[in-house]
């Protein structure tokens, strides 16, 4: 299997849309750093109060939590990305060359699974990395979080958003279509899914009261708070965890008896 | 050690069987030429083969391992329909994905290796998309051949390519087989082309195994012959033995006596006129291996003959321009 996921990190790291999917979620985290600069530069912005600066210095996470969670659009980016990463494995039938190696299609699934979290660790790093860049170049002084803090916050992050893109390949797998993935990308990573199925949960008549507050406290309010900047209990940990799994078993199901040719 | 090895194998989609109950073995080192018309099920047989359908039932071996359905083994390289290529990455990076998940050591050199053999070397930087049909084909054989697998499976391993191409693939593959010992499965309608290069051939039909032939049986097939026929074939066939003892004879179902061994028409006629024989057909037959292998696999329904009452109907229009000489009789 770690064969299969240097394979697959190597034909990530070499693909150009997928890099261009990166830049639009760089673009999209440096939002919030360029308000910031605009602040600075242009008094007619300021005066909006579009921004509001809280008062010296800057808590990092609170910033991270703003610029690159912010309204769980991260969450979607990174399921759209994943989406398109596996997609071109079936789209392009590149994945025939791929089931002759040891493990074969399990091998494939699992590693799917490993380069699905190394790359939103990644992305998310990254991202975090480049709105303390950006804010470090502005000259703004901000409130380092602790090493546990920001460690746990970014894996968080991470985790949460490759839980809802485990969703996103599992469309892609089932219907090979690229589209159908960017879709359960952006419906479940934003949490429209989710919403939704706790709406219907709180309105079943009679329904025992863990039945109906189940999703009360799962991964969009953690998103929510996470956009806060505000580190979670150690549950969001094993939800995420729990729905990449689930989602990752269903991968190996389908992928068993999938038609590649 | 069989390369191949397939007990019952079949796959059905809905009530539709495209491949039943095949009992198939090739040996290894042999170059094994798989022949049908469309929609036989070839391809179907080499894509369970190659673990990318999984079989409906039966079993496969492969290089002696047997495999679960919807797996092959890591010794195999294929060539399957199209050649999945991302057409994103480089002629090079296609290939070295393929290296890395199958753990080939040193998998940059392995890689320029594999399209070196393929005449690709000098666009290996190249995206992929660039390529013409001709080199997406035999990037698709690049991506077969790295990591040195033991069997190869390849359908329609021509298809794009230009006279020179094909050249060159079927010498890498003949040259392969013959240094590396690899078994090659082999797929192609270009019947002229298998014939240059195949040890042994498979006739699949309406999913069936229907004749396995050596190469040596399909050339004794398509060999030349002399019939003839007279009013009396059992005396004309005890006189013609007579008259050239060092020649093949054998009496066919609707008692034309066919002639091997380099018996001319003029000689055959002579000694049966002789012996007061009355001889009332007389030809040399020429059958080359497409008209054996068409016969084999059957006429295609869809397809109909070519109908030259029609053609003279036409005004002024010439009939179609038959192949004389080569897949028919000519009369001495």
């Amino acid at each position: 299997m770690l064969n299969m996921i240097r394979a697959q990190m190597y034909r990530i790291a070499k693909s150009r849309s997928i890099w261009a999917v990166c830049l639009i979620i760089a673009l999209f985290v440096l939002a919030t750093p360029f308000a910031l600069w605009l602040y600075q530069v242009w008094p007619a912005f300021a005066a909006t109060g579009i921004v509001e600066l809280p008062d010296d210095p800057l808590p990092l996470l609170r910033i991270w939590g703003v610029s690159v969670v912010g309204g769980s659009a991260f969450p979607m980016m990174v399921g759209v990305l994943l989406a398109l990463v596996f997609s071109e494995d079936f789209k392009s039938g590149y994945v025939k060359n791929l089931v002759q190696a040891r493990g074969g299609r399990v091998s494939y699934a699992l590693s799917a699974a490993a380069c699905s979290v190394i790359v939103s660790c990644a992305v998310t790093v990254g991202a975090a990395a480049l709105v303390a860049l950006a804010l470090a170049a502005q000259g703004y002084p901000f409130a380092m979080p602790t090493g546990t803090e920001a460690l746990g916050w970014m894996a968080q992050v991470a985790l949460c958003s490759v839980a809802y893109a485990g969703v996103a390949v599992l469309v892609v797998l089932v219907t090979g279509s690229e589209a159908a993935g960017v879709v359960a990308a952006v419906v479940v990573g934003g949490g429209m899914v989710e919403t939704a199925l706790r709406l219907v949960l709180a309105n079943i008549p009679g329904a025992p009261a863990a039945v109906r507050d189940c999703l009360d406290s799962y991964l969009a309010v953690d998103i929510a708070q996470l956009g806060q900047g505000i580190v979670c209990d150690p549950l969001t940990y094993a939800q995420a965890v729990a729905t990449l799994a689930a989602a990752v078993v269903l991968w190996l199901l389908v992928i068993r008896r999938k038609s590649l040719a | 050690m069989d390369a191949i090895k397939t007990s019952g194998l079949t796959k059905s989609y809905g009530s539709k069987r495209a491949v039943d109950d095949m009992s198939l073995t090739v040996g290894a080192g042999e170059i094994y030429g798989f022949v049908g018309r469309n929609g036989a099920g070839k391809s179907t047989v080499m894509k369970m083969l190659a673990g990318l359908v999984p079989p409906t039932s039966g079993e496969i071996e492969v290089l002696g391992e047997r495999q679960t359905p919807g797996n092959t083994s890591r010794r195999l390289g294929a060539l399957i329909e199209s050649p999945g290529i991302h057409p994103g990455l480089s002629g090079l990076d296609n290939v070295m994905v393929r290296a890395l998940a199958l753990g080939v050591p040193r998998a940059k050199a392995a890689s320029m290796q594999a399209l070196d053999i393929v005449g690709l070397s000098a666009v290996a930087k190249k995206r992929a998309k660039t390529y013409s049909l001709g080199m997406k084909q035999r990037l698709g054989l690049a991506l077969a051949l790295v990591g040195s697998p033991d069997l190869l499976l390849l359908d329609e391993p021509f298809n794009g390519l230009d006279p020179q191409a094909v050249r060159e693939v079927r010498t890498t593959i003949m040259n392969l087989a013959r240094m590396r010992s690899l078994t090659v499965f082999i797929s192609s309608h270009v019947l002229d082309q298998l014939e240059r290069m195949v040890t042994r051939y498979g006739v699949i039909r309406d999913g069936r195994l229907v004749r396995e032939m050596s190469a040596e049986e399909v050339e004794a097939e398509c060999a030349d012959y002399l019939s003839i026929r007279a009013a009396e074939p059992q005396l004309a066939l005890a006189r013609l033995q007579d008259a050239f003892p060092e020649a093949r004879f054998s009496v066919m179902a609707d008692d034309a006596i066919r002639a091997e061994g380099g018996v001319s028409a003029e000689d055959a006629g002579r000694a049966l006129a002789e012996a007061g024989i009355p001889v009332t057909e007389l030809f040399v037959h020429e059958r080359d291996i497409e008209e054996l292998f068409v016969d084999l696999m059957g006429a295609d329904p869809s397809i109909p003959a070519p109908d030259d009452a029609a053609w003279s109907q036409a005004a002024g229009a010439e009939p179609p321009r038959r192949l004389v000489g080569k897949g028919g009789g000519r009369n001495a």
